[in-house]
């Protein structure tokens, strides 16, 4: 299927799921999904997610009522409280590789938080990355790195991921949080509230992301929402145990 | 021009078989495209590894890609010091940066040679 023919773009509103299935959903649109799909979705109960390579040692005593897990992408430690948080999984494209996708992405969210009154900045590309060896215990809004959007202050106000298959079908997933009201986990980050008043914008900034995401990944595209199907729920559902940690377990 | 005394995977890792052995990487291209890479994590010597499948996975920029096996086979000795030494893989992806050597039993229907990858690169780059 090419990009020119008018191919639909999926939009999936998953509410609020437990964390070990949200990344189950994530991983089936990447590796099952076909095309474009935009998701966004929340958190109930609360979920501390590390990256594929981070230690969950780390992260055993954090206060609060949550569930660990791992994600398959990368990058630090996001604790899932108040948050919008958004997926994307679709087809790898030619001159779509990992830095312009974040760019295309995070530029996306950027119009989005502009549309609902929330001002923000992409660090630019020549930015440095953070240090490599450093993110094996760190918070992933600790430090703002190149691609990433701060708030007006400086601290970082998006935390996303990427990961790619590319057997059966060349694919990429990104995920990102949109912190909104700021966990007591990690009392640095940046928070959408810290600008507006978020009850009065929790669903325009929802419909936001997605039509901003969707222009972005399918221009002139027509969006449909298309709630996941009873097989895809039940392929995440058989999938979620694999993204659930014990303390101190690696299961991926 | 990359090596021709090896097969390629369209997912960009080569494998070089000498014998009844498969040395495994990723080619230079697929260093390149990865960047900043992160971290990496191979399969333990003694398991068994499935053409086509994922042996590895590989970091950067936040980033995670599957890394897949051309070869069938069991794995017979790793490159223990890579992940501690990426910049390795970056000067020499084709010697040295060398990640699995697997007994092979059989081999992945569509692997390339050295032309063949080339010109895959050719039309991935548009």
């Amino acid at each position: 299927m090419s990009r020119s023919d008018g191919a639909s773009l999926r939009v999936v509103r998953s509410g609020a799921l437990s964390p070990a299935l949200n990344l189950a959903i994530d991983d089936v649109l990447l590796t099952q999904g076909v095309g474009t799909t935009v998701r966004t979705y929340r958190w109930e109960p609360a979920g501390l997610s590390i990256g594929r390579f981070q230690d969950p040692k780390w992260f055993a005593d954090v206060a609060g009522t949550h569930q660990l897990v791992r994600r398959s992408t990368g990058g630090g430690a996001i604790y899932h409280g108040d948050e919008l948080t958004f997926s994307v999984a679709f087809d790898a494209r030619v001159g779509w590789d990992t830095d312009e996708t974040y760019v295309r992405i995070h530029d996306a969210i950027l119009r989005a938080l502009a549309s609902i009154g929330a001002r923000s900045q992409r660090v630019p590309a020549d930015a440095p990355a953070p240090s490599p060896r450093a993110q094996k215990n760190a918070w992933c809004f600790a430090v703002a790195g190149r691609h990433d959007l701060v708030a007006p202050d400086g601290r970082k106000l998006l935390g996303s991921a990427q990961r790619r298959v590319r057997r059966p079908r060349d694919r990429i997933l990104l995920h990102g949080s949109l912190v909104l009201g700021r966990p007591q986990a990690t009392p640095f980050v940046a928070a959408v509230a810290d600008q507006v008043a978020v009850d009065e914008i929790r669903a325009r900034l929802d419909d936001a992301v997605i039509d901003e995401l969707a222009t972005s990944l399918e221009p002139g595209s027509h969006a449909s929402e298309r709630p996941l199907t009873s097989t895809e729920l039940a392929e995440a559902a058989a999938r979620a145990r694999r993204f659930e940690l014990a303390e101190g377990a690696n299961t991926l | 021009m990359r090596p021709n005394d090896r097969q390629y995977l369209k997912s960009h890792e080569w494998c070089k078989i000498d014998g009844d052995v498969a040395t495994i990487g990723i080619s230079d291209y697929a260093v390149e495209h990865l960047s900043d890479l992160v971290f990496l994590d191979l399969p333990a010597v003694g398991s068994t590894v499935s053409a086509g499948e994922p042996f590895g996975e590989i970091e950067s920029v936040k980033a995670v890609s599957d890394i897949y096996s051309p070869v069938s086979g069991e794995i017979v000795e790793v490159n223990e010091a890579l992940p501690d030494d990426l910049d390795t893989l970056k000067a020499d992806a084709f010697e040295a940066g060398w990640m699995i050597r697997v007994k092979v039993s059989s081999t992945a229907p569509d692997l390339m040679d050295g032309p063949g990858y080339d010109q895959h690169l050719a039309a991935e780059q548009g």
